[in-house]
């Protein structure tokens, strides 16, 4: 796809530019609808030969290798690594609290990058460019919304159409007042007909994250590729400077008057225990685990967990 | 709920608004902050918004009680707004209002106790609790508003809010008697719903005696200490007068007595303000002890002197009552000494009575001495110019006087002028029973005077004549016992009986004591050996009266040539002519006086109409400011054969007044402040005086203090609240350290 061709402002063509090289691709064999460059765990008529085994009643006979039952007088047939495309979910978490940190007057992420952009923008302008990564690959991506529960999902795809489908979905993602991802990940657990890969975009601000997890850990029971991306913003990471303020919860969790200098270091370490504890949970489930600070272009996000993906591989 | 601060009830609705106004504007109003990682601002702070909002709470509450408990401090907020009614169906109360000198004191709160007292008069009278109400108004005399009960509540406030405190005594058995007035139509079975509430600080001199005969049975009767407790503290002077004979060129002292009531010592500054002149003097007062202060007067000029004697400042305790602070005294001073000598003696005849009294009598050492001679005979009819201006008459050797003789003498002593008459004869004796009779009940001498054996008794009475000559067998008699703690043998002191060991006296009378009692030991000054009476002194009418007992000529004895005779008859004189009526500090604020006017102001009113003589006279205060404005209570003035006299039922407050005839001053009294009566601020327990009431009557005695009965009034009341709402302020700061804001 031209980059310059983008119809959503999400997809930005320096951004994407940026990106043009790199290639997302999963890391175990795949289960896909259409041949694609990503192996597939069913073997069959494919492009790339495996290997021979012998012939047992039932096989197709055009796989049958008569070369080698003339030499050998014994039926063997061919076998190949068939060749599919990548089916990508992209969940995003659309509560409440990935609102935080919008700006008057930030409408891209080039404009004031980072700590501008709420984390939902910034969720947007990073789902899009894998979007864009996926289907330009000829993979498939899905979408899925959810806040409290699922609220918007659409099945993989790999047309432009596809992908302009998509970001049309995300430009028009309404805010969910609570985060409950573990319902809608289960929802959406029994709307996959196919396994794959599981990009989940968050900031597990979730009030239960235990539930979430076992959610989670649905999809790696079904053998899904399942990559967290741990959203944070610079103004949770730190306190607002002053001495006045009324916090409050964006998802109605309550407020309170407190002195930022007072507590703020108690607050980081509190911030940090629930990072270290997701990322514990991600990577005891299976999961890779991506921190992602809003601060950092996304364009960049992206290419360093890719090459690091690349690096592991 | 006293209703004289109702004012600070709306206060206190202010108040309990402004707490909560000042909290909705304090309280911390951040910038709103949504941050998604709320929860760990939470888990951070160690708060959550249960405890904001109880903080909040928390603190608001503790602010609105200090604020609270301060308006009611100022208030004096009483628990007791709403008493309970009286029991036993109709209800009376009867309320009997101390407004004696000591209610005037100050207590701890810098508050008098009449105004504590009075507050919760006002408010027994108007809470509601009785349907009828009296109120009494005690000091001297009792003074009921009504007579009895009254709905009439209104008026009763009205009197409550003009009452005053007299500078005067209580006279418990007049106000309880005033009580029992009240009460006197209430039915029997009523009695039960009446009440009686003795409001007073039960000074210890006032209640000590008192007696609740009087109060009716049945009634209940709660005694309410208006004083709060603790011992008050006060520095008076108990008096005042001059001392000695006030005569122009002779110096006089005025002494001056400090009373200290406390149990601690102080120092007094005392000043004499008299005659435009002023004296200072620093004394120190021992607990609960007295001082004397002396100040010498010297060159009066002569007239009616009058001053003050003050204490200006007490140091080391509190002074609680200054109304004794202030004494009045007054004097008259003499331009000469103007005696009368009545005798037959020819002025020319030497060594007679008449001779040797005459310089003895003249041998003053700095008074002007003016005697004149005069015959008996110019005692009868009506006392002439000489007799009434005499400060002392002399009957020396005067023969029988005739009853009208004897008569002019008894009216000279009813105007106030003093006799010396030497008995010498039997026929003196006869005078002075002439005497005796002419005055009546006026005169009334300890002994009756008697021809010796050998005498001729020319007029005796039936009394036998006394047995021996008291003496030795030449006639001499001695003077055995004298009192030398009074005039005239003061003077000699210690020296009295070998002065008199050389002295040999004959002549004189033998008498016999009509009764023993201390009036007459005090009157008899000497006696003889014989257990006659040597020098006799006593009151009569409005003067003295001293009989001589002695020959005084110069044929028998040695007494005219022996060293006391000068000093003894100079001592006898200054007695005799001394003007105690200024200084006898009697007159009383509120008791009845009467005051004889001197005969030389007097005499030409005799021969006036009454009405039109007493017109004249009338009485201003030191000030010049005068007395009486026609009401009942006011002076008066009745003038008699006698001469005119001041007839004051109620005296005044304590002030030097004058009595003024035709514009000049014609006599000088003063009206003495209470002192000790009110100036102890001692006082008796309700409890004790509780007791005695129900151990003397059927009536029920509660008693309470002025902190039950005024807790609007209570300092202690106002403490707790203040220390409440301290209490409060620190429990918030502590509250907002805890919440950390």
């Amino acid at each position: 796809m031209d980059p310059k061709g983008a119809p959503s402002r999400f997809l930005e063509p320096a951004a994407l530019q940026e990106l043009n090289n790199l290639r997302f691709a999963g890391k175990r064999i795949v289960e896909g609808s259409f041949a694609g460059k990503h192996r597939s765990r069913m073997r069959g008529s494919s492009v790339e030969f495996a290997g021979f085994r012998e012939y047992s009643p039932g096989d197709d006979l055009r796989r049958l290798d008569w070369k080698v039952l003339a030499r050998t007088k014994r039926p063997y047939v061919r076998t190949y690594d068939e060749e599919t495309n990548l089916s990508c979910l992209l969940v995003v978490d659309t509560s409440a609290s990935m609102d935080f940190g919008a700006r008057r007057g930030a409408k891209t992420a080039a404009d004031k990058r980072g700590a501008s952009l709420s984390k939902l923008d910034y969720c947007r302008f990073l789902v899009a460019a894998l979007a864009y990564l996926i289907v330009e690959n000829r993979d498939q991506a899905g979408l899925a919304l959810m806040g409290e529960k699922l609220d918007t999902w659409c099945e993989p795809g790999s047309t432009q159409q596809h992908l302009d489908k998509l970001l049309n979905i995300m430009q028009r993602a309404k805010i969910s007042p609570r985060t409950r991802l573990a319902e809608g990940l289960a929802t959406l657990f029994t709307l996959c007909r196919r396994r794959g890969v599981l990009v989940l975009v968050s900031d597990f601000l979730d009030s239960d994250v235990d539930e979430m997890f076992k959610a989670i850990r649905l999809f790696r029971h079904r053998r899904f590729e399942v990559i967290l991306f741990h959203l944070a913003h610079p103004g949770e990471l730190e306190l607002p400077e002053g001495r006045s303020f009324k916090f409050f919860d964006p998802e109605g969790g309550g407020e309170t008057d407190a002195d930022p200098q007072q507590v703020q270091a108690e607050y980081q370490k509190a911030f940090e225990a629930h990072q270290t504890r997701v990322r514990n949970m991600a990577i005891g489930a299976g999961c890779e685990y991506q921190f992602i600070h809003t601060a950092t272009p996304y364009p960049e996000a992206i290419r360093a967990y890719l090459r690091m993906r690349e690096a592991s591989a | 709920m006293n209703p004289l601060h109702l004012w600070a009830l709306g206060a206190a609705g202010v108040g309990l608004a402004l707490p909560i106004a000042i909290h909705l504007m304090t309280r911390p109003r951040g910038t709103r902050f949504a941050l998604p990682t709320y929860q760990f601002l939470i888990a951070a702070a160690g708060i959550s918004a249960r405890h904001n909002r109880m903080r909040s709470i928390l603190i608001l509450t503790a602010r609105a009680l200090a604020l609270l408990l301060l308006a009611l401090g100022f208030a004096r907020f009483s628990e007791r707004t709403r008493a309970e009614p009286l029991a036993g169906g109709t209800t009376r109360r009867v309320i009997v209002l101390d407004c004696s000198m000591s209610m005037n004191a100050h207590s701890g709160g810098n508050l008098r106790v009449f105004d504590q007292a009075r507050t919760v008069a006002q408010r027994l009278v108007s809470d509601g609790t009785a349907q009828e109400a009296e109120l009494i108004l005690a000091a001297q005399t009792a003074r009921p508003i009504f007579g009895q009960t009254s709905a009439n509540v209104n008026a009763l406030q009205e009197e409550l809010g003009r009452a005053s405190v007299q500078p005067q005594i209580l006279d418990t058995g007049a106000a309880l008697a005033a009580v029992a007035q009240s009460l006197k139509k209430v039915p029997e079975g009523d009695r039960p719903g009446c009440e009686v509430v003795i409001l007073s600080d039960f000074q210890r001199t006032s209640w000590v005696q008192a007696s609740f005969t009087a109060l009716p049975k049945g009634v209940r009767v709660k005694l309410v200490n208006a004083r709060e407790a603790g011992a008050l503290a006060n520095v008076g002077v108990a008096s005042a007068q001059i001392s000695g004979v006030a005569e122009a060129g002779a110096a006089c002292v005025a002494l001056a007595e400090i009373v200290n009531f406390s149990a601690s010592a102080c120092d007094a500054e005392v000043e004499l303000a008299f005659d435009d002149h002023s004296w200072t003097r620093r004394v120190r007062l021992g607990a609960a002890a007295r001082a004397n202060v002396a100040f010498e007067l010297t060159s009066l000029a002569p007239g009616w002197r009058y001053g003050f004697v003050r204490v200006r400042s007490v140091e080391g305790i509190r002074d609680a009552l200054t109304e004794d602070n202030s004494f009045p005294l007054s004097v008259y001073v003499r331009p000469a000494r103007r005696i009368v000598l009545i005798s037959v003696e020819r002025p020319t005849e030497v060594g007679g009575p008449a001779y040797f009294l005459s310089r003895a009598l003249a041998a003053s050492p700095d008074a002007n001495v003016d005697i004149k001679r005069i015959q008996p005979g110019q005692l009868d009819g009506e006392p002439d110019g000489e007799l009434l201006k005499a400060d002392l008459v002399v009957l020396a050797n005067c023969r029988k006087l005739s009853d009208g003789q004897a008569s002019g003498v008894a009216r000279l002593l009813a105007r106030g002028t003093s006799i010396l008459l030497i008995a010498n004869t039997a026929l003196d004796a006869d005078n002075l029973r002439a005497i005796e009779t002419a005055s009546g009940a006026a005169l009334r001498l300890p002994v009756e005077f008697v021809p010796l054996r050998n005498q001729a008794a020319t007029s005796h009475t039936g009394l036998s004549a006394l047995t021996g000559r008291g003496g030795g067998d030449n006639g001499e008699r001695f003077l055995v016992s004298a009192d030398t703690q009074r005039r005239p043998f003061k003077i000699f002191g210690e020296a009295l009986p070998q002065l008199t060991r050389t002295l040999r006296l004959s002549g004189g009378l033998g008498s016999a004591l009509r009764e023993q009692n201390d009036a007459a030991n005090q009157s008899i000054r000497a006696k003889y050996a014989d257990g006659a009476a040597a020098l006799v002194v006593v009151r009569a009418g409005a003067g003295r009266l001293a009989a001589l007992n002695m020959n005084v000529s110069g044929e028998s004895g040695t007494l005219a040539a022996h060293p006391i005779f000068v000093p003894m008859i100079q001592e006898l004189t200054q007695e005799l002519i001394e003007d105690d009526s200024a200084n006898r500090a009697a007159n009383k604020p509120g008791r009845p006086m009467s005051l004889l006017l001197p005969a030389s102001a007097a005499a030409n009113e005799a021969e006036e109409d009454a009405a039109k003589s007493a017109a004249r006279w009338r009485v201003v205060r030191a000030d010049g400011s005068p007395v009486g404005t026609g009401a009942a209570g006011d002076p008066v003035f009745k003038a008699d054969t006698n001469g005119v006299t001041l007839l004051w039922p109620e005296c005044g407050a304590p002030d030097v007044y004058r009595v003024e005839r035709s514009g000049s001053t014609a006599g000088v009294f003063v009206v003495a402040p209470p002192v000790p009566e009110e100036s102890d601020l001692a006082a008796l327990e309700t409890d004790v005086l509780k007791r005695r009431i129900e151990e003397t009557q059927a009536v029920s005695v509660s008693s309470s203090s002025l902190d039950d009965e005024m807790a609007d009034t209570n300092k202690e009341h106002f403490e707790i609240f203040f220390l409440g709402a301290l209490v409060c302020l620190f429990l918030e700061m502590a509250m907002l350290k805890a919440f950390r804001s």
